[in-house]
């Protein structure tokens, strides 16, 4: 009688931890990937398309020495959300015979107004107050205080990218 | 803290009520129907709340972000095939219980 009962209770004993190991295997592997996807953007990067450089086109599609402006549109991704197009300020692009480039600011380094390409004169010209500067963006007349600001740029795969950031 | 969250929640009180229920006639595989249903009910609530905050209900965004679940998230796959598979697994469950507790008689009052 007694031996009976301490082998019941072992068996009970057996029976109640198989069944809480099973249960609770597989109740983890139902909880883990449920807890997982909640702390989804807390461990992980959910923005994209932030990088420093922008693609601002190819190549041959700006002439040899001739400044050509051009819009930067930025894209983000953020999640689902897709911000394509974000229009974040312009730049002057000056192609030279070699492929090098100059991208400049449009932005003017005295008080920020929009610079303009003079053909005529072959000057950037700035209509507030007179600003002069040459094709490299060498100041040359007028209130300015520097040249004008020049971003860093690459060219791959025979696409310009630059590093704009906002300077005004 | 165990004893705290306890006097607060009286959780493992309610755990012991229900994984401890006296079965009348004896405890049966086919009475596993109900609880079976239960699990599956707080399954689809759980999972359903969590696949809310990647869900954006709009014309424009709805398809992408559902792919985004399905495609970019960590388990989102998992958690969005849970959810489906889980609301068919409810209808049948429902059902088959149904038919049990009309079979059984279980409606009735009991006498053991
Ligand atoms: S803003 Fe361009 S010269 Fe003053």
């Amino acid at each position: 009688m007694e031996d009976s009962k301490a082998e019941n209770t072992s068996r009970r004993r057996f029976l109640k931890i198989a069944s809480h190991t099973i249960g609770g295997t597989l109740a983890a592997g139902v909880i883990a990937p449920v807890v997982g996807l909640a702390i989804h953007p807390w461990m992980k990067e959910t923005v994209y398309g932030t990088e420093d450089f922008i693609t601002i086109g190819k190549v041959d599609e700006f002439p040899v020495g001739v400044p050509k402006k051009m819009a930067i549109t930025s894209s983000k991704m953020d999640a689902w959300n897709i911000f394509d197009g974000l229009v974040m300020g312009s730049v002057w692009v000056i192609r030279r015979e070699d492929n090098s480039l100059n991208v400049f600011s449009t932005n003017c380094p005295h008080l920020g107004c929009g610079i303009n390409w003079g053909e005529d004169v072959k000057q950037f010209l700035c209509p507030c107050h007179e600003g002069i500067f040459d094709i490299d963006g060498k100041t040359i007349s007028g209130p300015s205080p520097r040249d004008m600001y020049s971003y860093e740029t690459k060219i791959e795969n025979n696409t310009i990218l630059v590093n704009y950031k906002k300077v005004i | 803290m165990r004893k705290w969250i306890e006097d607060r929640t009286g959780l493992s009180k309610l755990v012991k009520v229900m994984l401890d229920e006296p079965v009348h006639g004896g405890a049966k595989w086919s009475y596993v129907f109900g609880s079976g249903l239960v699990f599956l009910f707080i399954l689809q609530a759980v999972t359903g709340i969590v696949m809310t905050a990647f869900y954006s209900p709009s014309s424009t965004s709805a398809w992408g972000s559902v792919y985004y679940l399905q495609h970019k998230t960590s388990f989102g796959w998992f958690v969005r095939g849970l959810h489906h598979f889980g609301s068919s697994a409810m209808m049948i469950l429902a059902l088959v219980h149904m038919f049990q507790v009309f079979i059984f008689g279980a409606y009735k009052n009991h006498v053991n």
